[in-house]
């Protein structure tokens, strides 16, 4: 497999040079380099995306996950992003608006116009590192591990994770939004292929799905219901999930810089009924890859069952076009969040567009280099890291959305709540604060507390409207 | 006729509500129940694939609506 995997690898490396190629920008400005020139048509848009939502994350975490804990990991996932597109298609236009208004460059200079002050912007991007970085690393780490595991004696963890990080510094930092978008295409096609490869050869082992189904109730009945066996699908932990995952167009900036860069409002509703359909045609087969393990490795470890599924239990070929597969997606979705986080660094800047780029450029190596250090000291489980990154930037949703829908400037309310409850979340994950106060869970918690700080925003910019109409 | 889209926008809301409230409801995940199965699909499972399905309908309905209104371009 190892040829295999290597001539697999250096197609892969000649189609990402070829695009860089294609996608080089001369003079590296904010709108060519860090917002791809500014128009996203309905295809680059859905495969961007698409590739932005499911990473490692989806292909490596589900099947696991759904293989731990069981049919809820549907609930988690693929209602919550169908939910999640009706209200992206509710209130990305208004973002959009917002955004074409304002001379969008970044979430957080944004906030920082819309609410006038820049502690809303601190607030925005602090959040977005704070739990980016972690996630961006787990992925790569994730990956990495497993890249060791297939080719034992040939690489190192770290020096797999080191290889991963450096193909993605050096491909944002030469080519720019527009080339990982690209690459994100590019492996959104890769992965879609094999998933579906491996998911129907799943069922083919069962004969049908409803054998599939059968053959799991008989191994382990409570994988077919919620809560799980393990107890993890409770109504506050799937509610939480949605919650998060809803905001993620608003609250995760490579989301909603792709939101914002779509080329028309027609291409933007096109994305995002594609999304839900891709949602649901993605998380399917990682449901059978999961009941598959559930059957055959019931007790194996997560390095085990994904060892076998996508590799061991494969031909050869499928097996080498899954870990390029899995390196793409480690790849595709790693760089657009450190690109993410350049451009909103970007967007608290004030200075000559020349120098701002050239600081972006390097803190996009120093965000790279942090995931990298992370990547090699991180243990956490893939699928509920990814869960505390998108409940910890779901913490500043109620800021952004009030932001964005808000006609006039809001006071400084929000952004305060926001940073109280970023801090609060960040101490009971290290568990310095309980995760649970009265039977509820922090984040739930965390959630009510933002609520009644909008409504009393909301009530704010009320009296000061019917005072203003007044005089 | 801004009334009119203006009108089916709530309607639609409203939809969307009921159903992300069912989502989390015992109507869609029974505690330890499998039964009433489909095709030997358990309930959680198709219940909740067709509540994707309705949202991915609903974000299509939405859209027909957003589409007479006044967007960003």
């Amino acid at each position: 497999m190892l040829t295999k995997f290597i001539i697999a690898g250096i197609l892969y490396l000649a189609i990402l040079i070829f695009l860089l190629r294609w996608t080089r920008i001369k003079e590296k400005t904010t709108s060519s380099y860090l917002l791809g020139g500014g128009s996203i048509g309905f295809v680059i848009g859905l495969f961007t995306t698409a590739a932005t939502l499911f990473s490692a994350f989806t292909v490596v975490g589900m099947p696991d996950f759904f293989r731990t804990h069981g049919i809820g990991a549907w609930i988690f996932l693929a209602v919550s992003d169908t939910m999640m597109v009706y209200a992206l298609i509710r209130i990305g236009e208004l973002l959009r608006k917002k955004a074409r208004k304002l001379d969008f460059k970044g979430m957080s200079g944004l906030m920082v116009s819309t609410y006038g002050t820049k502690l809303a912007g601190f607030v925005a991007f602090g959040g977005a590192v704070v739990f980016l970085v972690p996630y961006i690393a787990v992925q790569i780490s994730g990956i990495s591990i497993f890249l060791k595991a297939a080719f034992p004696d040939v690489i190192p963890v770290w020096g797999w994770s080191l290889i991963i990080v450096a193909i993605m510094v050096i491909y944002s930092e030469t080519g720019g939004l527009r080339a990982i978008m690209y690459n994100d295409t590019l492996q959104g096609i890769i992965l879609f292929i094999t998933i579906w490869i491996i998911g129907y050869k799943c069922i083919e082992h069962f004969g049908s799905i409803s054998s599939m189904f059968e053959k799991v109730a008989s191994v382990k009945k409570e994988l077919l219901s919620v809560p799980g066996p393990k107890g993890l699908f409770t109504f506050q932990f799937l509610l939480i999930s949605a919650l998060a995952i809803i905001a993620l167009p608003f609250t995760q900036p490579q989301i909603s810089t792709r939101v914002i860069l779509m080329q028309s409002s027609k291409a933007l509703r096109k994305m995002a009924i594609g999304l839900g359909v891709v949602a649901i045609l993605v998380i399917l087969p990682t449901m059978f890859m999961g009941m598959y393990g559930a059957v055959l490795y019931p007790n194996a470890s997560t390095q085990e069952f994904i060892g076998h599924v996508l590799l061991y239990d494969q031909s050869t070929s499928i097996a080498a076009l899954g870990l390029i597969g899995l390196i793409a997606a480690a790849i595709s979705t790693s760089d657009s969040q450190i690109f993410a986080l350049g451009s909103e660094l970007r967007s608290l800047l004030s200075m000559e567009d020349k120098k701002a780029i050239m600081i972006t450029r390097i803190f996009i190596a120093v965000f790279g280099i942090m995931a990298l250090v992370f990547s090699i000291l991180s243990t956490e489980h893939l699928v509920l890291l990814a869960r505390t990154s998108f409940a910890g930037t779901a913490m500043m949703a109620p800021m952004i959305l009030m932001g964005i829908l808000s006609k006039r400037k809001p006071t400084a309310l929000l952004p305060i709540v926001t940073l109280v409850a970023l801090v609060v979340f960040i101490l009971a994950k290290a568990r310095i604060f309980p995760s649970k106060i009265l039977e509820l869970e922090i984040e739930l918690l965390l959630f009510l507390i933002l609520a009644m700080a909008s409504v009393l925003e909301f009530l704010l910019l009320r009296k000061h409207r019917e005072r203003v109409n007044r005089d | 006729m801004a009334k009119k889209s203006s009108n089916r926008i709530k309607i639609l809301d409203l939809v969307a509500l009921v159903l992300f409230i069912a989502s989390f409801s015992p109507l869609v995940l029974p505690q330890n129940e499998t039964e009433p199965s489909l095709f030997s699909i358990p309930y959680t499972m198709w219940m909740g694939f067709l509540i994707s399905i309705l949202f991915v309908v609903l974000a299509y309905l939405v859209s027909l609506v957003h589409k007479l209104q006044k967007n960003a371009d």
